[in-house]
């Protein structure tokens, strides 16, 4: 009894002290020390934070908030958890905690420490109650993102990550100009809808969060940089930035109607520009930009089986996504080849990636009982319910041309198709732990 | 092909066997556009769009907006590293 009571009086303890953690700021403040401490207490940090993270996100309960007063007057909300907030952070805690998983087997000190910091600032913009507590997060994450596709330490990865660098300060100061135009105009700096305003903050504001979302024409630096970036930060990279963006479309921008036909648009162009694309990597690039087409379709709808299914698409979104790319990563670490004309038959030796990567690309072409299937066809009804039959029909054809791309394109070219010069042992390298992880959770 | 690459394969057409059953017999369209209603419909949308997506990819946006592949290796462009991204020559 005195045991039992015991372990009750810690758990509170435990709970008592994991509701007044941020669990951005765990991240990001592991992410400092990762950086600066030894090899093997490195490799326990890279997994106890994310841990330490996603508890605190369990104990973050909805309407919670945290501020902090930076001088007399002023106070930034740092904190501020509804349901939509809490379903990615739920997500980002589950990413960030599998891609430390698989980040286990890099060797630099630098990436990893970058890869906590840019999972943490993606949280920390995501429970942002205000504007300026938001651009912080905001710049952090667009920083730390660059400095892991510069942690790869070639020439390709240098120039990609100068170009992402220079368009995502665009980004981020088009969103700060938005925010400042706000401000003086008299507005709230609590970040809430702007639907409806079409003013010039209105206008500035979208633009910046457009190109973390990978709205077209601000998208060509996802397929730019991505396949750059080191192996597992391309994990890192393809599970935050742009939900970060899809975030606040979700949260500021639903129910704008012309959305709507924007992300039919990125859905088609992503689709159809992942089959005639041969590099590994920039296919999944181009798929983000297609899936995240759905989810500000979507978004753009505004209804409450809309919001439903944006909010749905990006957790599955997430999960397979970061399959897809783990699973990219084992084979680019096991073959040296990127280039699907490179790679042929890897079924052979590889039988554990193929069957997670199968999975994946089952999810990500909504094939019946995978978690895409449940989330597009929340979308589908979402248009169907709004009236909107030429976007259903439009996001029906994509959804084809993904299941093209990659559930028949790669799984055949790459894993299950003939070998083209015999059974060559590649070997299951690091990634195969995580992906089969990831597997699982993609079911 | 191998034993498990047919098992998958046979697995793969048994679900969509079970979900053409229960489309024509079992479900209930909320909506109600020809797609909606009638069984199969959307098979034939989606494969005449997949064609038409397909070619929209390999005669227009090939053209138009595809960089070759070396597009930023190549010297006019001021980049010659003859690496690809995970430093393998």
């Amino acid at each position: 009894m005195i045991l039992t009571a015991a372990a009750a009086l810690r758990e509170r303890m435990v709970t008592a002290m994991l509701n007044n953690i941020h669990p951005g700021l765990v991240l990001i403040l592991f992410g400092i020390v990762i950086m600066a401490v030894p090899e093997k207490l490195r490799k326990v940090l890279i997994i106890a934070g994310p841990v330490l993270a996603a508890l605190a996100t369990i104990n973050l309960n909805v309407d919670s908030s945290m501020c902090i007063d930076v001088v007399p007057g002023v106070t930034f909300q740092l904190l501020r958890v509804d349901r939509l907030a809490k379903i990615f952070m739920i997500v980002f805690s589950i990413a960030s905690l599998i891609g430390a998983v698989y980040a286990l087997s890099s060797k630099s000190r630098w990436e990893t420490g970058f890869e906590a910091v840019y999972a943490g600032s993606s949280m920390g913009a995501v429970l942002a109650g205000d504007w300026i507590s938001l651009i912080v997060f905001w710049e952090i994450m667009a920083a730390a993102s660059w400095l892991i596709i510069m942690s790869a330490k070639t020439e390709k990865a240098s120039k990609a990550g100068f170009r992402y660098l220079l368009v995502h300060m665009l980004g981020g100061n088009l969103l700060l100009a938005g925010i400042i135009v706000k401000a003086a105009g008299g507005g709230s700096m609590v970040i809430s809808c702007l639907t409806g305003n079409q003013d010039a903050a209105f206008w500035l504001i979208l633009i910046g969060v457009a190109v973390n979302a990978a709205m077209p024409p601000l998208n060509s630096w996802i397929s730019d940089a991505y396949p750059e970036a080191p192996v597992a930060g391309s994990v890192y990279m393809a599970s935050f930035t742009t939900k970060v963006g899809v975030y606040f479309v979700i949260r500021v921008f639903a129910g704008t109607e012309f959305l709507l036909w924007v992300g039919v648009f990125m859905a088609l162009y992503g689709a159809a520009m992942a089959l005639i694309e041969n590099d590994l990597r920039r296919l999944f690039s181009y798929h983000i930009v297609s899936q995240m087409g759905y989810i500000v379709a979507s978004a753009a709808v505004g209804s409450a089986i809309g919001i439903d299914g944006a909010a749905a698409h990006t957790f599955n979104h997430i999960l397979y996504k970061m399959v897809l790319f783990m699973c990219c990563g084992a084979v680019i670490t096991a073959t040296g080849k990127r280039k699907i004309t490179d790679l042929s038959g890897l079924y052979c030796k590889m039988p554990l990636t193929s069957v997670c990567f199968l999975i994946a690309s089952l999810s990500i072409a909504g094939f019946p009982l995978f978690n895409g299937f449940v989330s597009k066809s929340l979308i589908m009804n979402a248009m169907a319910e709004g009236g909107y039959h030429g976007a259903e029909i439009l996001l029906m054809i994509a959804s084809v041309g993904t299941l093209l791309s990659v559930a028949l394109k790669v799984n055949y070219f790459v894993f299950f198709g003939k070998p083209s010069s015999g059974c060559v042992d590649h070997g299951e390298c690091a990634g195969g732990c995580a992906g089969r992880i990831e597997g699982c959770a993609a079911i | 092909m191998s034993k498990n690459k047919k098992r998958v394969y046979l697995l793969l057409a048994a679900v969509m066997a079970v979900m053409v059953i229960i489309e024509v017999f079992f479900a209930h369209p909320h909506y109600h556009m020809i797609w909606n209603v009638v069984p199969g419909f959307d098979i034939i949308i989606g494969f005449a769009g997949a064609w038409g997506l397909i070619l929209l990819a390999k005669v227009a946006m090939a053209k138009l907006l595809q960089r070759d592949e070396n597009y930023y290796d190549s010297d006019s462009c001021g980049g010659s590293s003859g690496k690809d991204g995970d430093g393998n020559a």
